[in-house]
């Protein structure tokens, strides 16, 4: 299904700009996101292609976010990142010229999580889609070294003579940053390559993970009690691997991401029932006594429960 | 024309004559003898320790009596007599065991009358053969002068044996056949070192003592062509191997043959020097980590040391970190874990800022590391964690030797405190902040223990797990930043705090 897909976008694509080559068009050409795009993370690139003649402010807009572009450069090719918010999100690329619209583009992408009940499970229509492969980076190599000119197993003195920070800053944006992906050796973890992506991630994510914190997984392979996202081997489901605004880059503050599945134990559910929790009722963080990946103690307390209890 | 011819010809068969005469007389060797007797004779006189009336050449009757110059005479015919038969079957040297010959036997001479043996009185030998030195050979001594001379030749200090050897080593019946002889041993040369008839020193060496006489030909500035120049050793050289002080040589050589190459007893490379040197035998035959550069290299100790004299201490080759930097002067792999060493010359030469220990010229590397094995890792002195994670509180961590481990795992520093850590931000101490609880990190994290190009050794790029990430460090007057792969850019200032985290 895929590879039809693929086919009739790349069909598209040559047909859109075999037109382009012979009538004037005053459209916007949108390069990325695909349309029906699903992703994990906050932000997009958006790539638009257009006649500069044409325009002179290109407006995006997202649930997240509002931008103004002056058309002034001499590109022809923007390169924007958004906002995006989570869920399904419709971003709005517009043309204008002397006030007026000439050219209006839209594209749904959909932001899943796998903390959110609501947010786990996208509608079937929107599939993951990828940029990074021959076909697409030839229209980007035009102006783009497109190569991956990290050295293996050294970093960048300075980062921004990475090719990846180019496009991708925006996502070690946050203060607490991954040191592979903040320092872009993003080979590190997108490491495999299949016909439609050349930097995919293996999957399930932990088995990249504790290629460094090797001695994270004797420590919790060794425990009696595992956390079912770790047992599965989904540390991305609670970590970004790239930046966060949260210390140990948690995708949300540490109880949010407790909430986010286990709903009885939030505060307000807390205050009602008469369960023993009174750090949830006293809203402290949920880590203080459970560990969050695996324990010898059951509930996955850091001490055996009569110390905790006190 | 014919005249010449005849004159020419006259001529060749003179030469040719003279010629088969020195061969066989050896008119040659018996000149060059008495000129080197003549030579020490005149040398003893004029530096002559003794009077002449204080030297005690006079032989008691008893002695005499001992001596039958004519049976010794005889017997040695005879046994001169089979020699030559026995090698005219066999060629090749007598195979004897090593330990048979080790005892050496003292020649003795048969209790029988020599009265009437032809005795040379020692008053009566010429003004230049008088004995003057304190240690006379036997035979010299009784006046036997027929043991080893022919007293029948017109020539009077020609021998009874053709070669010089063949005559000593009819009374001192040890033949030196070990598997590795002296040159002059194997050339049958015993007069090279030894005098046959007196001298001032035991053992009748040509010399006053025995390392003077070896250096008579090993000294490098001595004319003695030997086949390697290796075999010349320089002892003007301010350290020198203490044995070769204060006894001689022979601590560790044997004057004559020897089972191992440089005529010593034990391997030459390891075996002998552990023989004396107990504290490193244990270092290197026990200890858990090894350094290939003593266990497996191929010079063993003396890839670093020379055995005899050297201007570094420890009589290492070279200084002491040149010395480590001639094997690690490229990567090398490593015994202890198969991994590769990095190079050290390379890190040393593009980094100028050297952890202090290391410039010392007396210690070098050896400050931290322990070159004959350790069963430290690297082989280090002392303990150390390999780990980038280690909590350094209350740890007996080899760098607090040195650094006060309380500088680096007290939280607050009160302003008016001396003698405290550079690295703090106001009062808070940002290397406990670094070194606490269970994601300690251990002080290689940041700093590099050998060299490197910024100040306070802070490292280029932290290793963590097989990625260099720089430190990205920055110093300021009273601060600095970092921006590491551990956290983003921080920053810190001993007078204006920064606050932890900010940027």
């Amino acid at each position: 299904m895929n590879l039809l897909q693929i086919y009739l976008r790349v069909v598209l694509l040559f047909c859109i700009s075999a037109v382009s080559l012979f009538a004037e068009d005053k459209s916007i050409e949108i390069l990325a996101p695909f349309d029906k795009h699903l992703q994990k993370e906050l932000t997009v690139n958006v790539v638009m292609k257009f006649d500069k003649k044409n325009f002179d402010t290109i407006k995006i807009s997202t649930p997240a976010q509002m931008l103004e572009l002056n058309v002034s450069s001499s590109k022809s090719t923007e390169c924007k990142n958004v906002s995006l918010k989570l869920g399904e999100n419709i971003i709005i690329i517009g043309g204008y010229k002397n006030g007026l619209l000439v050219d209006e583009k839209k594209r749904t992408v959909y932001v899943e999580s796998q903390l959110y009940h609501q947010f786990k499970y996208p509608p079937q229509k929107f599939v993951k889609t990828y940029f990074h492969n021959e076909k697409n980076e030839k229209i980007c190599a035009q102006c783009h070294d497109m190569s991956v000119n990290e050295v293996k197993g050294v970093a960048f003195a300075d980062v921004t003579k990475s090719n990846c920070y180019t496009c991708h800053k925006s996502i070690n944006k946050e203060k607490y940053g991954h040191a592979p992906s903040t320092n872009y050796l993003c080979t590190s973890c997108h490491n495999e390559s299949n016909a439609e992506s050349k930097y995919i991630t293996k999957e399930p994510s932990n088995e990249s993970c504790f290629e460094c914190h090797d001695e994270n997984k004797e420590l919790w392979g060794s425990a009696k009690y595992g956390h079912e996202p770790l047992d599965s081997g989904n540390c991305t489901r609670c970590h970004n691997p790239h930046s966060s605004p949260y210390s140990m880059f948690t995708r949300k503050s540490v109880n949010d991401i407790c909430i986010g599945c286990h709903k009885d134990k939030s505060v307000e559910a807390m205050n009602g029932s008469k369960s023993a929790c009174n750090g949830a009722k006293n809203n402290k963080v949920c880590t203080e006594c459970h560990t969050p990946h695996a324990s010898n103690q059951p509930f996955f307390l850091k001490k055996i429960s009569s110390e905790v209890k006190k | 024309m014919k005249k010449n011819i005849s004159k020419l010809l006259g001529a060749v068969v003179i030469v040719g004559a003279l010629a088969y005469m020195f061969q066989t007389y050896g008119v040659g060797e018996k000149l060059g003898r008495l000129v080197v007797i003549m030579e020490d004779i005149a040398h003893s006189l004029k530096n002559a320790k003794h009077a002449y009336e204080d030297v005690n050449f006079t032989i008691s009757d008893d002695e005499l009596r001992d001596i039958d110059i004519v049976k010794i005479s005889k017997e040695m015919q005879s046994s001169i007599d089979k020699k030559k038969e026995q090698r005219a079957e066999v060629k090749a040297p007598p195979q004897i065991k090593a330990d048979e010959v080790r005892v050496e036997e003292q020649p003795q001479h048969n209790k029988t009358a020599a009265r009437e043996a032809k005795i040379v009185k020692l008053e009566d030998l010429p003004e230049k053969f008088k004995p003057l030195k304190q240690y006379l050979h036997q035979p010299f001594k009784m006046g036997a002068c027929q043991i080893c001379h022919d007293s029948n030749s017109k020539n009077p200090g020609a021998l009874i044996q053709k070669k010089i050897q063949d005559i000593c080593y009819e009374c001192h019946k040890t033949r030196y056949t070990k598997e590795f002889d002296h040159t002059p041993v194997k050339d049958g040369k015993c007069t090279d070192c030894h005098d046959p008839h007196q001298s001032n020193s035991k053992m009748l060496l040509k010399a006053d003592s025995v390392n003077e006489l070896c250096m008579k030909c090993h000294d490098a500035k001595s004319t003695f062509e030997a086949k390697a120049k290796k075999l010349f050793v320089d002892m003007k050289l301010e350290v020198k191997h203490k044995p070769i002080v204060e006894k001689s040589c022979l601590e560790c050589h044997d004057a004559h043959t020897a089972d191992h190459k440089s005529l010593l007893s034990f391997d030459g490379k390891m075996d002998l020097c552990l023989d004396c040197h107990d504290k490193e035998k244990e270092k290197v035959t026990h200890s858990k980590f090894k350094h290939g550069g003593v266990n497996t290299s191929q010079k063993k100790c003396l890839e670093c040391h020379n055995p005899h004299a050297t201007q570094h201490k420890k009589l290492l080759k070279k200084d002491p970190v040149a010395t480590c930097l001639e094997c690690h002067n490229k990567e090398v792999k490593s015994d202890e874990d198969g991994g590769m060493l990095m190079n050290m010359k390379k890190h040393f030469d593009e980094n100028p800022n050297w952890h202090k220990p290391i410039k010392d010229p007396k210690k070098g590397c050896s400050a931290c590391h322990e070159p004959h094995g350790s069963d430290n890792f690297s082989i280090l002195k002392k303990s150390f964690t390999k780990n980038f994670y280690a909590n350094l509180e209350n740890k007996d961590f080899f760098c607090f030797e040195c650094h006060n481990e309380s500088k680096i795992t007290k939280r607050v520093i009160k302003s008016n405190e001396n003698n405290v850590t550079s690295f703090r931000d106001g009062e808070i101490n940002l290397h406990q902040l670094h070194v606490n609880d269970r994601k300690g990190r251990s002080c290689r994290a940041c700093h590099d223990e050998h060299a490197s190009k910024y100040s306070h050794l802070i490292r280029e790029y932290t290793d963590f797990n097989g990625v260099k990430f720089p430190l990205r460090f920055v110093e300021t007057p009273e601060g600095g930043s970092c921006a590491p792969a551990c956290h983003k850019e921080f920053a810190y200032d001993r007078v204006n705090p920064k606050g932890i985290g900010s940027k």
